[in-house]
């Protein structure tokens, strides 16, 4: 069974912990405050605001993005060298460094825009946190640190039964609940 | 994995709601900072400034040894000198100083940053020693909102019983910048079906994730808090048998009558005239109102958002009778008091060298401070709350050359104080300052004559028992994991500097353990047990402890009536007072200056002025940005992007443009705490909180022009 990461947008509040949880796991750039002013350093998980509608019936949210390790990945079909691979057992789409040529074409094919490039150029993304989980911890490093446990890590047909829970318990309260007792 | 990897147990300094922190350890080298899953109030988790604490000791910014000034004021040209030499100088400079105009000439000036439980008793004992007070410190925030809860149920309940709310009601509070790491407990509480409120102008992060959104205009709380309570009142929604039973006003008559029309102005806090002021409409006052008042189980938690207005302390004090007269307070599902420290030592910040003629007094609270109130001092309540010096009385002392020399810890009070030409100005009057900071700052480019290397959090051991949010009756301690070249624990930066100014007698050790037993003597926790155990408890969760043991207040009720404000001629029932600038209290200058310009926190990622150096966090928000207003930036001809100029009173500041619907229309945000962008070039100084001392220093009125591009010469 594959596992996956489950973003729950109704509790994310944009605080931003899980993209500085990555950068610090993966121990990526920017490490100079020159590099940071560039925005040019690869973000693997980004927190983005996103505003909708006029003034007065305006929405805000966030959402925290990162590669969704897709089953059928187009980065892994559009990749011309193999470097990028899905490891069916643990769910993972990897990249193998040695391999990639930098063509960007995983970006062409990615539809959520994840790919990300280094100062080598060459491709690089969110691996699951590979070695934080095989040195023995239980979560990748953005889903422990998040306040809002907004984002959850396990098996998909478990987060898919955790969530359904929750949305049940809220239908129920939407119908104002009432064939409880005293009614 | 490769190396010898270690794990400590530790606490946050990133901020002062001192999260539990394991630091993972390569080789001896600190390679992550990672929340505690043990921690209960974060279970694990740890917000984006804690996350990048390994950077700070990266940091090729940060001041690696004191350093003297060698160039004119502002010119930025230091030389490295000896601890011994700076040590030395400070202590020459602050001695000769107090030979000749006694010891109230030196100002010790302390903020938020080192901390405000040990280092601030740290910090007093070393003043106190001298001979002098501590000046400014938060008067300039919190303690205007724990002086109006004070004085209404003698405590501050700042442990929101999450498990068991119906209605959370963030109040002025932004939990996704300030306390992010409890606010997975709202989450829960929102999943079982507690309604969360949000009461805010900024319609964004938890506020964009609430049942009920409103939208008020800066610096108008009181009026809406006023215009509930009387709808309240008006529906018989109240908690008859608490208020009769434990607060001074059985019946509500005087607060009835308060409200109906009995306060000194004769008006009438209707919904209907608070839709006047608040911008929210009356219709919608009276559905919160009755909603809150009939939903068992309602915590409220406020904010900074409530800060920087003349009616702070009121503002306060109105909610404050709003949780009582509902019954929520210290109440399963409301705002619950607990103990918020280990009892300590009376002695420890020698607070008779100040004050020669009181006693130590004994009693546990965040400060342990001089019962007395000092002839300079207009605030006394501020005084007794904190033992601090008020700002506008300080600046008042090196104004007026009382004070002639100064050490300014942990604080910036040249980008962070409104106005900020004239503190420049009055400040410039030193003839002496010495900055202890991990950076140099503004305050130190135009003032300073020393600076000393201040260590952050990872670098120093020391107890911790202050927190935020949910703050709970727990001390931990705070553990050391790194060096950073000659930086010093600001603690450690009293002791030395005591002795240097032949203080030794009370600062005979350089060892932590001294301090923390010394202090924490009648509690009966020692060094020994905080180093082993992590976790030491002195106090218990429970409910409405009032019953037992009253209300330490005049008559021992609850005063919904303020017996204290009565004595010392505040409004002892909270009356509505304007801001010092908007459109209604100041008709004449809205006219040249139309927009409602307020500040408040720079984001989740940042902490005042702190943090813009660290590369992780720089690049999620990489510059200050203000918040337009799309019809505003339509009629302007503003874009987003553009830089924008704002013009107040008191000076202007150019800012890029984030156009967008977070914010009202006739209002701007300015993230506060940006050295190159900052709002204090714009805010009001001179207009204070009659009771707290705080100046209206988050809201003003402006002007804003698209700016006009700079031509290259």
């Amino acid at each position: 069974m594959s596992k996956a990461i489950y973003f729950d947008i109704d509790r994310c509040i944009g605080c931003f912990a899980c993209q500085s949880a990555c950068k610090q796991e993966n121990d990526l750039a920017p490490h100079t405050l020159e590099e940071a002013l560039s925005q040019t350093a690869p973000i693997w998980r980004r927190v983005m605001e996103v505003e909708q509608g006029d003034y007065g019936q305006e929405t805000v949210s966030y959402i925290s993005l990162s590669c969704m390790h897709c089953a059928d990945a187009p980065c892994v079909i559009a990749c011309p060298t193999g470097a990028l691979s899905r490891d069916k057992e643990s769910g993972r789409v990897v990249v193998n460094e040695s391999k990639c040529i930098g063509c960007k074409m995983c970006l062409q094919a990615c539809p959520f825009g994840i790919p990300q490039y280094g100062k080598d150029d060459l491709m690089q993304k969110c691996n699951l946190c590979l070695d934080r989980l095989q040195d023995g911890e239980a979560e990748p490093a953005c889903v422990a640190s998040c306040p809002a446990k907004a984002l959850r890590y396990g098996d998909t047909a478990e987060l898919s039964k955790k969530e359904q829970t929750k949305v049940a318990a809220r239908l129920v309260l939407a119908t104002g609940n009432k064939y409880s007792a005293g009614i | 994995m490769n190396g010898n990897v270690t794990e400590v147990l530790t606490v946050c300094g990133a901020c002062t709601n001192s999260c539990s922190l394991k630091v993972k350890l390569k080789d001896g080298k600190v390679d992550k900072v990672e929340g505690y899953a043990k921690d209960p109030r974060t279970k694990g988790a740890i917000c984006s400034k804690g996350l990048s604490a390994k950077q700070m000791l990266q940091d090729p910014r940060r001041l690696k040894y004191p350093v003297k000034r060698v160039g004119e004021r502002g010119e930025n040209k230091w030389e490295r000198i000896s601890w011994e030499e700076a040590l030395k100088t400070i202590a020459e400079a602050f001695n000769k100083v107090k030979a000749e105009h006694g010891p109230r000439a030196v100002g010790f000036y302390n903020g938020q940053a080192s901390g405000w439980g040990f280092p601030y008793q740290m910090y007093e004992r070393m003043a106190h020693a001298f001979g002098a007070d501590v000046s400014w410190g938060t008067s300039e925030c919190f303690v205007p909102r724990v002086i109006g809860q004070a004085m209404t149920y003698a405590g501050v309940p700042m442990f929101p019983d999450y498990e068991k709310a119906n209605m959370i009601v963030y109040w002025g509070r932004q939990p996704a910048f300030s306390s992010s790491t409890q606010s997975h407990f709202a989450l829960d509480a929102r999943d079982r079906g507690c309604k969360i409120v949000a009461i805010d102008p900024l319609h964004f992060h938890m506020a964009a994730k609430a049942d009920r959104y409103l939208r008020i205009e800066p610096g108008t709380d009181l009026a809406l808090a006023l215009a509930v309570l009387y709808v309240i009142v008006e529906k018989d929604l109240w908690d008859h048998e608490f208020v009769d039973n434990y607060t001074n006003d059985p019946g509500l008559s005087k607060l009835r009558d308060h409200l109906w029309g009995g306060n000194s102005d004769q008006i009438v806090y209707t919904p209907e005239w608070a839709a006047e002021v608040t911008g929210i409409p009356a219709k919608e006052i009276r559905s919160f109102a009755e909603e809150l008042a009939t939903t068992k189980g309602v915590c409220i938690i406020t904010g900074h958002g409530l800060e920087g207005r003349i009616n702070v302390t009121q503002t306060a004090r109105a909610i404050a009778i709003l949780r009582l007269v509902t019954g929520n307070f210290d109440a399963p599902g409301g705002d619950l008091v607990t103990t918020m420290s280990p009892k300590l030592n009376a002695e420890f910040t020698l607070n008779h060298m100040v004050n020669p003629d009181e006693p130590p007094r004994e009693f546990v609270e965040f400060f342990n401070v001089p019962q007395y109130n000092p002839p300079e001092c207009h605030y006394p309540l501020l005084y007794a709350m904190q033992g601090c010096m008020p700002t506008p009385d300080a600046m008042d002392l090196v104004e007026n050359g009382t004070v002639k020399a100064g050490i300014i810890q942990a604080c910036n009070p040249l980008l962070m104080f409104p106005n900020a030409a004239k503190v420049k100005e009055i400040l410039s009057k030193l003839e002496f300052v010495a900055v202890v900071d991990p950076y140099i700052t503004e305050t130190s480019i135009q003032l300073a004559d020393i600076v000393l290397p201040a260590a952050m959090f990872l670098e120093k051991t020391e107890p911790e028992y202050f927190q935020y949010d949910r703050f709970s009756p727990y001390i931990r301690l705070r553990k050391q994991v790194a060096t950073f070249e000659e930086a010093l624990p600001d603690w450690l930066i009293c002791v030395k500097l005591a002795n240097a100014l032949g203080l030794g007698e009370y600062f005979p050790s350089e060892d932590i353990a001294y301090y923390t037993d010394l202090m924490l003597k009648p509690s009966g926790i020692t060094y020994e047990q905080l180093s082993k155990e992590f976790w030491v408890w002195f106090g218990e969760i429970e409910y409405r402890k009032y019953q037992k043991s009253g209300f330490a207040l005049p008559g021992g009720k609850a005063n919904i009536f303020s017996e204290v404000f009565a004595q010392i001629g505040y409004d002892p029932l909270p009356r509505f007072v304007e801001g010092a600038e908007n459109r209604r209290s100041t008709p004449d200058v809205a006219k040249e200056y139309p927009f409602i310009c307020f500040t408040g926190r720079p984001g989740p990622m940042y902490v005042h002025d702190q943090g813009r150096t660290l590369p992780w966090i720089r690049e999620m928000r990489p510059e200050a940005l203000a918040m337009v207003n799309t019809l505003d930036a339509e009629k302007q001809g503003i874009q987003d992007g553009d830089m924008i100029e704002l013009t107040s009173l008191r000076g202007k500041m150019k800012i890029k443009a984030h156009v967008t619907n977070i914010v009202s229309e006739g209002s701007v945000y300015v993230p506060g705490g940006w050295p190159d962008a900052n709002y204090n070039e714009l805010s009001i100084d001179d207009k204070f909180c009659p009771i707290s001392s705080q100046a209206n220093y988050t809201s003003c009125l402006a002007q804003m022009t698209k700016a006009e591009k700079e031509v290259l010469s």
